[in-house]
């Protein structure tokens, strides 16, 4: 039996062998002459085409959101400083951000600029936002938000507090809780305590908001303790007043000296004790 | 009414056609003639249809009509060459020649997936009846190569047939 069939099988090879062309008694070939000679028009049942036209429209549905999907996510650009180092950034629209120590900003790529020009950020960074009516410009810190249109401002975050400060234009400050709103116009500060949820418009002008920037510090009657509170900001120390004077008042300009000649010049000027106290 | 739609026919065409094919060579012994036996057929078997007759098991009608074709297309051929090899054919059953005619169409197919290298060296083999130490020498190769290359095929070619014998018991 088993003899018979590998006869029968070698037969077979030999037949098929003998006559194979390559190419020919193709099935699919022969059909395609067969139809076209009888004008047999290939009808694919109509459920069938359906089903294979949904296949293909799901598939775009779905390349498309994913594509869509894909060009919304966000592209972020973080920028951050460590504490005594400033960092000046230029945006897409040449808005230009000066970055104070141990501060942080990030802003999206993808969408700054289409509508809005959003940058968010905390610690402390000084704005000069390039005017664009059709697209403002906002800064979201965790509390409050200030939007303008093209001004130069300071916005800082300090714990419970935000403050901004402005330099020339207009701002709209308002905090993310509430409906606290202020508008605030050159020269102007104002500071948002989350404690209190009160908006406070500071009337004095602070003249060293932007030290950290310039390297000028420069008071003009001011009283001593706002005197060490800016010295203090300044050159990032802490120092103590050893001789009670709170009616002495500073009129002074220094310009990026250092800490221990500065120290020196007040204590004479107003025959105060200020030292810096030494770290532990 | 006709006994098939048009899709029924498609996919009876594409599955019959080749071992019709086969089955027919056995009888011309031109692949040329044969295909054209074929597609004759399945004309007659279309226009049948398409008048309203009524046609029971198309795969059989199929194959006595491309027998009675192929018989009437050699008898045509003044020098009759073929009739030694018939009595073959015509001894086995119809069951069995249209098994044949099926496992021949499965190793064409199983030909034509070789690679082409191993193709090349089995059809100078089986073809053209070459030696193993000619088919060495014609292409270049090591007769060790050539002896490889066959036995990997002829064992292809029987695995397809194994396959089908397989299936062929399996279902009936």
């Amino acid at each position: 039996m088993n003899n018979e069939y590998d006869d029968k099988l070698e037969q077979s090879i030999r037949f098929v062998a003998k006559h194979y062309k390559e190419g020919c008694m193709d099935a699919e070939k022969a059909w395609v002459k067969f139809a076209s000679k009888r004008h047999i028009s290939r009808r694919v049942p109509f459920v069938r085409y359906i089903l294979r036209a949904a296949a293909v429209l799901l598939l775009l549905v779905g390349l498309g959101t994913f594509y869509l999907w894909e060009q919304n996510l966000p592209d972020w650009v973080a920028v951050s400083t460590m504490s005594g180092q400033t960092k000046d950034i230029y945006l897409p629209d040449s808005t230009l951000i000066s970055l104070a120590g141990d501060s942080w900003i990030r802003y999206d790529v993808r969408s700054y600029g289409k509508e809005r020009r959003v940058v968010e950020m905390k610690g402390k960074a000084f704005f000069q936002v390039e005017r664009n009516e059709a697209r403002p410009f906002s800064v979201e810190t965790n509390l409050a938000e200030v939007k303008v249109l093209g001004t130069s401002f300071q916005v800082e975050t300090l714990g419970n507090f935000v403050e901004v400060n402005v330099k020339t234009g207009k701002v709209s400050f308002t905090a993310n809780e509430g409906d606290k709103q202020v508008i605030l116009t050159a020269g102007m500060s104002a500071q948002y305590s989350v404690e209190k949820k009160e908006m406070t418009v500071l009337t004095e002008e602070d003249t060293n908001y932007l030290s950290w920037k310039t390297g000028l510090l420069r008071f003009s009657d001011t009283p001593l303790d706002k005197v060490i509170e800016d010295l203090n900001d300044y050159y990032q120390v802490k120092i103590t007043n050893r001789v009670k004077k709170p009616e002495a008042k500073l009129t002074a300009s220094f310009n990026d000296m250092p800490l221990d000649e500065v120290l020196m010049v007040i204590n004479q000027t107003l025959d105060t004790h200020l030292v810096q106290e030494t770290r532990k | 009414m006709a006994s098939f739609t048009t899709e029924e026919f498609e996919q009876g065409f594409k599955s019959l056609y080749k071992p019709l094919c086969l089955y027919a060579l056995h009888y011309t012994e031109r692949i040329d003639d044969a295909e054209d036996i074929v597609q004759q057929a399945f004309a007659d078997v279309w226009d049948k249809n398409s008048a309203g007759a009524l046609i029971g098991n198309l795969k059989a009608y199929l194959y006595q009509a491309v027998r009675n074709r192929s018989l009437s297309f050699v008898s045509q051929i003044p020098q009759a060459q073929t009739t030694d090899q018939l009595p073959d054919m015509e001894d086995a059953s119809e069951e069995e020649q249209i098994r044949c005619a099926e496992r021949d169409a499965r190793l064409w197919q199983a030909i034509d997936k070789l690679p082409p290298e191993r193709k090349k060296i089995f059809l100078l083999s089986k073809r053209d009846g070459l030696k193993y130490q000619e088919i060495a020498e014609e292409l270049n190769l090591s007769i060790k190569t050539v002896e490889n290359q066959m036995s990997k095929a002829l064992k292809a070619l029987r695995e397809t047939v194994v396959r089908i014998y397989c299936f062929i018991f399996g279902f009936t």
